[in-house]
């Protein structure tokens, strides 16, 4: 099996993805505040409290995040009168810290923007951020100008062919020539599952390895030891993934090995807030510094971008005289999120790569093409699928106990993951006396329940949903579930942003529980999570059935509970058919997705609650109070009485 | 509670409702007065007789190959339906038995008691309704079952379309799924046989579960409910119950009659109480704006749809004020039909029936002065693009991007570059995913920019005017944005066939199409009409046949809507200030 690489097609698709990126901004930015709003792409009610740094930092006070703007976006920062066309010419920062609890934010002056904050703001302004414009050198340039060097059209060399042929699925599996991995004599890798070993050695002994690793199987553990093993061996390591969360993940687990002398972390939010205390790890904010530097660290962590720095500076200055030489394997994990293109520009640092992910859980986020198509295929799946490379499986999961392993291993890993005997039975700890006909729905014996709440034309937000939610986190929070220990699971911000307002009124507004999007909350677990899909309008089920149902979405958001899931959704999302244009479209089948969820709606349903009455109490009850009102617990009274 | 005895749930209603989901068309497949149904119009009679002769075909072929391992279930006129049916269940199974290899037209059934509905909660019932259904092939595998031994069958379908659809997998799942209770076990596959005569196999377990979902759980609320919801909407011309649903829609002055109004609107709307357009005229701008806040609709609500329902009371086209300009305001980045000040480039085309992608398309450059476009749509100014018969689809789309950047070419000189106009709503669509099936990286890339910069005539006009009549393409706007109903002709017109191509061709025209009404016993006139189907047929006939004079058809009728095209454009461009 070979898969040709389209060169073209990619740098098409490159192309495309920025183009449409850069669109939607232009777009959105034309609009009044009130439409920025309602797509997230504007923060309001900002107000100018003090600045640091001589004016360069704002430190901001605001009363919600209304937005999709987090910590480490680009924004344009301007008045709150600013008309639309004024926008695009505001100073630009970056959201450097968010506070929520105590409505503080930070925003940090962007690249040469320092003069401009410091004369443009005063205290007391009131200030609007806006999602900033993708810049076309990270976006567009960088990506094509990896593909180009891939392609050969910038001179040929031993490790630029390797990369194609490796991707191309040509390249023969070989050794990697350094000593075996000893298993038996060491504590921590005999502790390891066998496929999880088996993950290490291959990492360690042949040349380039894939690991798949399904939900809490440990995967940051393993790549920790493969880490600690090829440094044992003088090897010099880079980590990369797609997101900074997963590098600061994969560094941390690094330094728990006394054997790694020196980490480094490149770029990205100064803010590692929770960083290790060890004087093994430095924070560089520059790329171009790191790689100015003449020493070089055990081990290094950052994204495609910082790893294809050096190389882009040299081709803007002339020529390539050599390819970078400071690593000797490039480490990725969750690769199942790196497009192609991505992929080469970090594979350039190293002549070996080891490439972690699971291409079951969410694919890269793209918009001109269906999710996994065509040159929209992530690096892992384009080499599990196209390529002749197998992967090795992690195959026991510390996360998930017996029962809700069993749907996930089915349906995305062919039966073969199961769950690890310390998780097998575990279940959510909970007193249930105060909650009346709630108590069912969190019933920790039943680890995964389906809520079905009766509403109709609902959209991205369903106010009834959002009650019932805030209500059962409320409940669970009072039965004795640690609040970080819960996350509610939306597939849209309107919701998200619902419930929290709900759960804000009941006394939870800080940073737990979690309340976010799927794509936020890859990677991540609690021990009790809630789903709520808000949707019951057939025509925006229908329209939005790609988004909705894909497999992977769904598998990240079946798979983040260790020992309690609650599904809430309307009836009419599991009657939902994709758009009739879906079908006849090139790409894989949706009725294939669309059958995932209905076989997890058969095997849920024999026992699903009608949570209906409850949602509108709660509802009604929410409404009744007003959004400063500070009576949630009348309902409560008023529901016992009724379940009397 | 009293049930009305509904008909049998056959394949042809799993096909319908997976082609169109539409509870109250099933609920009249079930129960409705079947005297009152359409009959099928000129296109849906050419389909039929097409399927017809396929199907022939291609058991003709397999009892070439197969001379002996077959046997045909053929219906009975003698017998009376029932009794007829029963017969033929009968020597299915007895043919089944048998393993026999190929059974043609087999007939399959559900006895009594053996579906349950299932409702969430572990609530279940014996279903009172009977599933049947006439399957095109049964064919023998040798896989075991409990009821034949050694062997078992499988469900096949023969459609004329090019690729298996999702509406005709669902319903070979269906007779997969009535099998699975006379021998004991669901196949793993069904398979259909496409136009070209290919098996397109697919897994069962690919639909299965949202099969099931539909038997157990929805069709029987479609089939108990005395008053199922309805909605008129654009797909229910391919109804055969559409003339029923309109009378119901007149006389209730129903809501889905206002343009742009969607199946939540409508459910929303009666929920709060306002059940008809009359009503929705009637009622307070505040309160339909906070109905709207309450469902997510963005700011006006349901203000726009109650000023759609007055326009259709006036029964013309109301100008929506755009808001003023601000002294010292940037132009908008995005194209912008207002805003560009050089030439426009109206493009319409006719997809292909099944494909979905174009067949021909059809230019014409106009330049704007002030507020009047200059430049003629007549014949010596089109453009017209045909798809080769022999060629890949790709062909087209690039023969479009090469006339886009000659044009291109020659207006660099001024510094102006055209801006695309598509007439049809769907045709940016259809051009985008022409160009991703082909998979060629230059012909993406450009069909993005080509798409992303263009204007669409229908979203436009719908931004701009609150119209009578939800529009689709340039025709229907043209019909609609004018004050009243078209003429018969279509409102622009441009006269009979030989005002266009001539007497000698138009002759040669005629006689075609009067030859192609008598080989399907269809009124010719009905072929000559402007309905897309039509159209269609028109494509597909030049496509099989080669013959100039559709594509001659096709050019006329194309350049038809270029004109209406301009007309409406003339008409923002006036109105909109």
């Amino acid at each position: 099996m070979s898969a040709s690489l389209d060169m073209d097609a990619l740098q098409a698709f490159v192309d495309a993805e920025f183009r449409h990126q850069f669109r939607s901004v232009v777009d959105m930015i034309s609009q009044p505040v009130a439409s920025r709003v309602d797509q997230f792409t504007c923060w309001p009610g900002l107000v100018l409290e003090a600045t640091e740094d001589e004016g360069r930092r704002l430190i901001l006070s605001f009363r919600t995040n209304p937005s999709k703007l987090r910590i480490g976006e680009y924004v344009y920062v301007n008045d709150a009168q600013a008309r639309p066309e004024e926008i695009l010419s505001g100073p630009e920062g970056t959201i450097s810290e968010i506070d929520a609890p105590r409505g503080r934010l930070i925003v940090a002056s962007g690249y040469q923007q320092g003069p401009r904050f410091q004369r443009t703001f005063r205290l007391g302004q009131r200030l609007v951020l806006d999602q900033m414009l993708p810049g076309a050198r990270h976006g567009r340039d960088m990506p094509i100008l990896a593909l180009r060097l891939v392609a050969g059209e910038f001179g040929s060399a031993p490790r630029i062919d390797r990369i194609r042929s490796f991707l191309e699925g040509t390249l023969e599996p070989g050794p990697s020539g350094l000593a075996p991995l000893a298993a038996e004599d060491d504590p921590e890798l005999a502790r390891l599952t066998p496929s999880q070993r088996e993950a290490v050695r291959r990492a360690v002994e042949e040349r380039e390895a894939l690991i798949q690793g399904p939900p809490g199987t440990g995967k940051t553990h393993v790549l920790g030891l493969v880490v600690r093993e090829l440094v044992r061996r003088g090897q010099k390591v880079a980590v990369c993934a797609f997101t900074h969360q997963a590098i600061n993940n994969v560094l941390a687990e690094c330094l728990r090995h006394p054997d790694i002398g020196s980490v480094a972390k490149i770029g990205g939010p100064t803010s590692w807030a929770d960083h290790p205390a060890d004087p093994r790890l430095r924070i560089v904010p520059r790329p171009a510094a790191f790689f100015r530097q003449k020493t070089v660290p055990d081990v290094a962590g950052f994204t495609q971008h910082a790893a294809f720095n050096p190389v882009s500076r040299a081709l803007d200055e002339g020529a390539l005289q050599a390819l970078p030489d400071r690593f000797d394997v490039v480490v990725f994990d969750e690769s199942g999120q790196l497009t192609l293109p991505a992929a080469m520009m970090a594979m350039i640092q190293a002549d070996r790569w080891v490439f972690a992910g699971d291409h079951a859980q969410l694919p890269p986020v793209v918009q001109t093409h269906r999710p996994g198509d065509g040159p929209a295929v992530s690096v892992f799946q384009h080499l599990v699928e196209r390529t002749p490379r197998e992967a090795v499986l992690l195959d026991r999961s510390f996360r998930l106990n017996a029962e809700l392993a069993t749907f996930p291993s089915r349906s995305f890993y062919g039966e073969r993951l199961s769950s690890a005997p310390s998780a097998a039975a575990s279940r959510l700890e909970l007193t249930r006396d105060h909650m009346g006909p709630r108590a069912a729905i969190l019933d920790p014996d039943r680890p995964s329940t389906l809520a079905l709440v009766r509403h109709q034309g609902r959209g991205q937000e369903s106010p009834e949903e959002a009650a019932l939610v805030a209500r059962l986190v409320h409940d669970a929070i009072a039965g004795g579930v640690p609040p970080e220990e819960i996350a509610v699971i939306a597939p849209h911000r309107r919701q998200n942003v619902k419930i929290r307002e709900f759960l804000g009124r009941l006394g939870h507004a800080g940073a737990h529980p979690l309340v976010d999007t799927v794509e936020r909350i890859q990677g991540q677990e609690r021990d009790l999570i809630v789903i709520s899909m808000a949707l019951s309008d057939p025509d925006a089920i229908s329209a939005e059935s790609e988004f909705l149902f894909l497999p992977n979405r769904l598998n990240v958001a079946l798979t983040r509970a260790r020992k309690k899931l609650v599904f809430v959704a309307s009836p009419a999302l599991f009657r939902a058919l994709p758009p009739r244009w879906a079908f006849e479209a090139p790409g894989p089948s949706p009725l294939e997705a669309l059958n995932v969820l209905k076989r997890w709606y058969f095997l849920h349903k024999h026992a699903a609650i009608d949570a209906t009455g409850i949602a509108r109490e709660e509802l009604a009850a929410f409404e009744a109070t007003g959004p400063d009102g500070t009576a949630p617990d009348g309902p409560k009274e008023r529901r016992a009485t009724t379940s009397q | 509670m009293h049930e009305p005895a509904a008909r049998a749930v056959t394949g042809n209603v799993i096909y319908n409702y997976f082609s169109h989901p539409c509870g109250y068309r099933v609920h009249l497949d079930l129960h409705g007065d079947r005297t009152r149904r359409d009959a099928p119009g000129p296109a849906g009679r050419y389909l039929m007789e097409r399927g017809n002769r396929h199907e022939a075909a291609v058991f003709a072929g397999i009892r070439a190959r197969d001379p002996e391992d077959w046997r045909a279930i053929e219906a009975d006129p003698t017998l009376d339906r029932e009794a007829d049916i029963a017969r033929r269940i009968e020597a299915t199974l007895d043919a089944m038995r048998e393993g026999v290899r190929f059974i043609f037209h087999g007939f399959l059934t559900t006895l009594p008691g053996e579906v349950v509905e299932s409702r969430p909660g572990g609530e279940e019932r014996e279903s009172p309704l009977v599933f049947r259904g006439e399957t095109d092939l049964l064919v023998r595998v040798e896989e075991p079952s409990a009821a034949f031994g050694a062997w078992s069958y499988q469900v096949g379908d023969v459609k004329s379309s090019r690729r298996a659809r999702f509406a005709q997998k669902m319903q070979v799942a269906f007779y997969s799924w009535i099998l699975e209770r006379r021998q004991g076990v669901l196949p793993r596959e069904g398979f259909v046989v496409t136009g070209e005569g290919r098996r397109e196999r697919f897994e069962l377990e690919e639909c299965i579960w949202t099969l099931r979902h539909f038997l157990e759980e929805e069709i029987h609320e479609y089939a108990r409910a005395e008053d199922v919801f309805y909605q008129i909407e654009p797909a229910c011309g391919q109804c055969h119950w559409r003339s029923h649903c309109a009378a119901r829609a007149a006389d209730d002055d129903d809501l889905s009659l206002v343009p742009g109004m969607r199946r939540a609107d409508k459910r929303t709307l009666l929920a709060a109480g306002i059940p008809s357009r009359g009503v929705l005229r009637e009622q307070d701008d505040a309160t339909l704006r906070a109905l709207g806040r309450s469902f997510g609709r963005k700011l006006d609500g349901f203000r726009d749809l109650k000023q759609r329902a007055s326009a259709q009371d006036f029964g013309r086209a109301l100008v929506r004020q755009a808001p003023p300009a601000e002294p010292g305001a940037r132009r908008p980045r995005t194209p912008d039909l207002f805003h560009h000040r050089g030439p426009l480039l109206l493009v319409a085309s006719v997809p292909d029936f099944y494909d979905g992608q174009e067949a021909v398309v059809a230019t014409a450059l106009l330049r704007r002065e002030g507020r009047r476009l200059e430049g003629s749509a007549g014949e010596d100014r089109l453009t017209f693009l045909r798809q080769d018969p022999d060629c890949e689809r790709l062909h087209l789309f690039g023969q479009f991007l090469q006339h886009k950047d000659e044009i291109d070419r020659l207006l660099a000189r001024r510094r102006e570059r055209a801006l695309p106009v598509f007439l049809d709503r769907r045709a940016a669509w259809r051009m985008r995913r022409n160009a991703e099936s082909a998979r060629h990286a230059q012909v993406l890339q450009r069909a993005e920019r080509l798409v992303s910069d263009a204007v669409v005539l229908p979203e436009v006009v719908e931004r701009h005017l609150y119209l009578p009549r939800a529009p689709q393409c340039a025709l229907d706007l043209a019909a609609a944005v004018a004050a009243g109903p078209p003429p018969a002709g279509g409102v622009f017109a441009e006269g009979p066939l030989e005002a266009f191509l001539g007497a000698e061709e138009a002759t040669a025209i005629r006689a075609r199409i009067d030859a192609l009404a008598a080989d399907y016993g269809l009124d010719a006139e009905a072929l000559r009409g402007p309905d897309e189907d039509l159209r269609a047929i028109w494509v597909k006939e030049w496509r099989a046949g080669g013959d100039e004079a559709w594509a001659r058809l096709l050019e006329f009728e194309l350049g038809r809507e270029i004109a209406a095209g301009r007309s409406v454009l003339e008409r923002l461009l006036e109105w909109v200030k």
